[in-house]
């Protein structure tokens, strides 16, 4: 079912690519096929494709071989990515990424109280001596780098 | 020679032997650990070559390249788990050679195997990259037009198992190329009003996000158990006997992966299984291929690091990548201001003898390096995930946004991201969604730059020799690959 749905947001990509490319079609050319060329082609390619995907019987298991795991912890996991992003955004590098750090540890990790000690050790150290690595020595302008 | 012992020197330099040094670490550790593998390594590592000069910066990516190939040995010998798809015929003997006790053994002989098919491809790579380069000088838009159109034909049909699905994937990678500002006219496409989305997806973002955060995100998903790691190691090592049994299988093996690393899509990952296959096939010994037979060990690793020297060869010559990680070297090149291809030879050949010197530096420090932590090296494998894997998430956020300071390409590298988790998930390749990605703007400029030339005329495609040789071989590739699809769909 994954396969045809994917399938199905690809055909919808090259309807997209189809029928917005006209817009840019040139006037006067000189022989240049202008800008909507290539991507009215990559688009009738692509819905053409997607459509033998969508009615190919599957001959193989569709999905990969991982059974995914719908844990709350593995769910959270994935969520706090973009929230590290979001973070990264708006309380800078260092608070963000020990903040993001410590959380996907004890996500991850164990639960015990010495351990998350030690994680917030760990992710406290890890942000502070990166982003001073990357400001300082390598010269990268982060937003938020402490001290 | 001179241009080369200048490169040579220059990378001999303390400060850029230690971050050479410090790549190839990583290379390794990346190779090494299932999971991660050296595509990852360069994604990661494409953003921080901005802060050194063209030569070194693109000297430190094919250090990680080579890297990252050469430490799958270790997880592959002794976990039976290739930590790159390059050695998954590794694992045949090694491992049961590293169950008989014989892991010192085991672990030596893909070492030299691994240095000695790296460096019969880069004498390959010497000898016929400028050979290459300089047939290329004679191309015309329509030669690049056509060639670009049929590397992605290649890469489409060759990969995978599925042509549908290798098609599709390079054509989503080529409309991806088109937001943002076309070539010749830059007239804006695709930005659906978002000013940030105007200025196009970044290669950079779209590198990482495609290579590195859907292997992360599956890393999270399917954490796995802490490894019990046997590293009691002992045996006897290599001995010359072996060697010099093994020359042929050595040079054959090489002279294979450096084939078919030049084929767009297929590079390693398919270039070890058929040196593996070419080399039990030949042997008197076939049925002791897969107990622990030294032979199988020469064969995967001297042609996965061969596969190197055979995806470097179009990149420089011709500008075309052969593999997912040349196709992100292009990237490097983009970042310094470069474009490969035959002008390269002309313009700035230090950069060309800086990569070449780099590759053979690395496979010395690779042998040195793993030789001398024999016994040390594989407890990298023992490093707890849940650690691993959020600072890497780090790192990657760090280098999407370094390369051009916009938070908005954080938001597109996790779009790629997710759209390569699902896409993997499903079984598309990722390869041909990168060169799509890469060879589109290629192929639209040559093309239009082409037609503007003929006022419209394509004949050109078929009259001028080069474009008639590309085009013909693209449409016989479709047939083939059509045969291979009917003949499949006749079967079941």
């Amino acid at each position: 079912m994954g396969v045809r749905i994917l399938a199905g947001i690809l055909l919808l990509m090259a309807g997209i690519l189809v029928f917005t490319a006209p817009a840019l079609q040139l006037e006067d050319s000189l022989g240049d096929p202008g800008p909507a060329l290539l991507p009215r082609i990559a688009g009738i390619c692509m819905a053409a494709l997607s459509l033998i995907l969508f009615l190919q019987t599957p001959q193989q298991p569709e999905d990969a071989d991982e059974v995914l795991e719908k844990r709350p912890v593995i769910v959270l996991s994935l969520l706090a990515i973009p929230l590290y992003y979001l973070a990264f955004q708006w309380l800078g590098y260092t608070l963000a990424t020990a903040l993001y750090l410590f959380a996907a540890f004890c996500l991850l990790g164990g639960r015990q109280p010495m351990l998350r000690f030690r994680y917030g050790l760990v992710a406290a150290a890890f942000s502070l001596a990166s982003g001073l690595i990357f400001a300082r020595l390598l010269n990268l302008p982060l937003p938020g780098v402490l001290p | 020679m001179p241009l080369f012992l200048d490169s040579l020197t220059q990378l001999l330099q303390w400060q850029t032997m230690a971050s050479l040094l410090a790549v190839v670490m990583m290379g390794l550790l990346f190779g090494a650990l299932p999971g991660l593998n050296a595509t990852m390594a360069v994604a990661i590592l494409l953003p921080i070559t901005v802060l050194f000069d063209q030569s070194t910066g693109l000297a430190l990516l094919v250090a990680a390249y080579v890297s990252g190939v050469s430490g799958g040995l270790v997880s592959a010998t002794l976990l039976r788990i290739p930590g790159t798809p390059s050695s998954i015929a590794t694992t045949f003997d090694a491992y049961p050679l590293a169950q008989r006790g014989l892991a010192v053994k085991a672990l030596g002989t893909g070492m030299l195997a691994s240095f000695s098919g790296g460096v019969i491809s880069l004498l390959i790579l010497v000898f016929f990259a400028p050979v290459v380069a300089g047939l290329a000088l004679a191309f015309g838009p329509f030669e690049y037009a056509a060639l670009a159109a049929l590397a992605l034909a290649m890469v489409g049909v060759m990969s995978g198992d599925n042509m549908v699905k290798g098609l599709l994937a390079a054509l989503l990678g080529m409309a991806l190329s088109f937001v943002g500002f076309a070539p010749i006219d830059g007239a804006p496409r695709f930005g659906f009003g978002l000013g940030e989305l105007n200025a196009g997806i970044g290669m950079l973002p779209f590198m990482v996000g495609l290579f590195a955060l859907p292997q992360l995100m599956r890393e999270i998903i399917r954490l796995p158990p802490a490894r019990k790691l046997d590293l009691k190691l002992s045996g006897m090592g290599v001995t010359l006997r072996e060697i010099r049994q093994n020359l042929l299988t050595l040079f054959r093996s090489a002279l294979i992966g450096t084939g078919i690393g030049v084929l767009p899509g297929i590079g390693g990952a398919a270039s070890n299984l058929v040196a593996y296959a070419v080399a039990k096939k030949s042997s008197k010994e076939e049925s002791s291929f897969g107990q622990g037979n030294v032979a199988g060990i020469w064969a995967s690793e001297s042609a996965n690091n061969a596969s190197i020297g055979g995806a470097l060869l179009p990149l420089l010559a011709l500008g075309i990548p052969g593999d997912g990680v040349t196709a992100m070297l292009i990237g490097g090149f983009e970042i310094h201001g470069l474009q490969p291809g035959p002008m390269l030879f002309l313009n700035t050949p230090d950069v060309i003898y800086a990569i070449y010197a780099a590759f053979l530096i690395t496979a010395i420090i690779v042998l040195v390096l793993q030789f001398s932590t024999l016994r040390l090296f594989p407890r990298i494998l023992l490093i707890p995930r849940h650690y691993l894997v959020p600072v890497l998430i780090v790192l990657t956020a760090v280098g999407a946004y370094a390369a051009e300071f916009r938070f908005f390409d954080l938001w597109v590298m996790l779009g790629v991201g997710m759209l390569g988790f699902f896409l993997e998930r499903y079984r598309f390749p990722l390869a041909p969604v990168v060169l799509g990605f890469v060879m589109g703007p290629l192929l639209e400029e040559n093309l239009r730059r082409a037609l503007v030339l003929t006022k419209g005329d394509m004949s050109p495609f078929l009259t001028r020799p080069y474009a008639a040789l590309f085009s013909i071989t693209i449409l016989l590739l479709f047939a083939f690959g059509l045969w291979k699809f009917l003949s499949r769909k006749g079967k079941t």
